[in-house]
């Protein structure tokens, strides 16, 4: 199948294409960001083919969660994946329309880009004090301006900033490590650097 | 159950799109010398190794 011949709608096949991806992307973290994340409970996922809302809704409320207020569920329903604390999963909708139409090489690394991101996002919001949440706004004004104007325009409240700023970085340090670069990269701001070592275990 | 907090998603901006976001990465790759082409996975094997 051509990437023109594509389906806009998934099926089965997308799901297990996502899946693979995405199974892929955690043999490729390193080992003891693998044990840290099994250790806060963030190593398994679920792949969809519906909007996360109503996904993650129905996953909630059939292991006894109360089912989501309808502004998180209508802002859910526009995310590509998220992570379910109370549910230690995360979910990640194989059949976003923004996915529909890209060829082999750019759906695998959004993909990837996508989990590594969940996984950066799960460690955040258990490993981040409220002090580094407060520091939020302050910090995004010193990442890159493409990140920046990323998670700005993306419609998150500054309460988010430090956990999105987190996931962003740490995606992109996997970006780094996939192509066997090291160390903090120049374009990243020191103390976010030390921020995301520190919250993520991330060591080399 | 209590609820923790609403669960928050990886969105994009409305008229971002996937290109866009990795051209960012690109661009930072790009300037430090590395090159931004997809690299891949390298497969070790079929089947689901999620942990259970």
């Amino acid at each position: 199948m051509t990437d023109s011949e594509r389906p806009a709608q998934p099926g089965a096949s997308e799901i297990e294409r996502a899946e693979r991806v995405v199974r892929l992307a955690w043999l490729s973290l390193p080992a003891p960001h693998r044990a840290l994340l099994e250790a806060i409970g963030a190593a398994q996922w679920q792949i969809v083919d519906r909007s996360l809302g109503t996904a993650v809704d129905e996953l909630l409320v059939s292991a006894g969660h109360p089912a989501l207020p309808p502004r998180a569920r209508r802002e859910l329903d526009l995310a590509l994946g998220v992570w379910v604390q109370e549910l230690r999963i995360i979910v990640v909708h194989a059949g976003h329309p923004k996915l529909a139409g890209l060829d082999d090489a750019t759906y695998e690394a959004f993909i990837a880009r996508t989990a590594w991101h969940e996984w950066g996002h799960a460690l955040s919001v258990v490993r981040c004090t409220p002090e580094d949440i407060a520091a939020g706004h302050r910090m995004l004004d010193l990442a890159p301006p493409g990140i920046r104007e990323g998670i700005r325009n993306a419609g998150y409240r500054s309460s988010d900033y430090t956990h999105e700023l987190v996931a962003e970085t740490y995606a992109l340090l996997m970006a780094r490590h996939r192509r066997k670069a090291s160390g903090r990269p120049l374009w990243l701001n020191n103390e976010i650097y030390n921020l995301v070592t520190r919250v993520t275990g991330w060591s080399d | 159950m209590e609820r923790l907090s609403s669960p928050v998603g990886y969105t994009l901006g409305e008229n971002q799109r996937v290109q866009d976001v990795l051209a960012v990465e690109a661009e930072l790759l790009r300037s430090e010398g590395i090159d931004p082409a997809w690299p891949g996975f390298d497969e070790p094997g079929k089947g689901n190794t999620q942990p259970q």
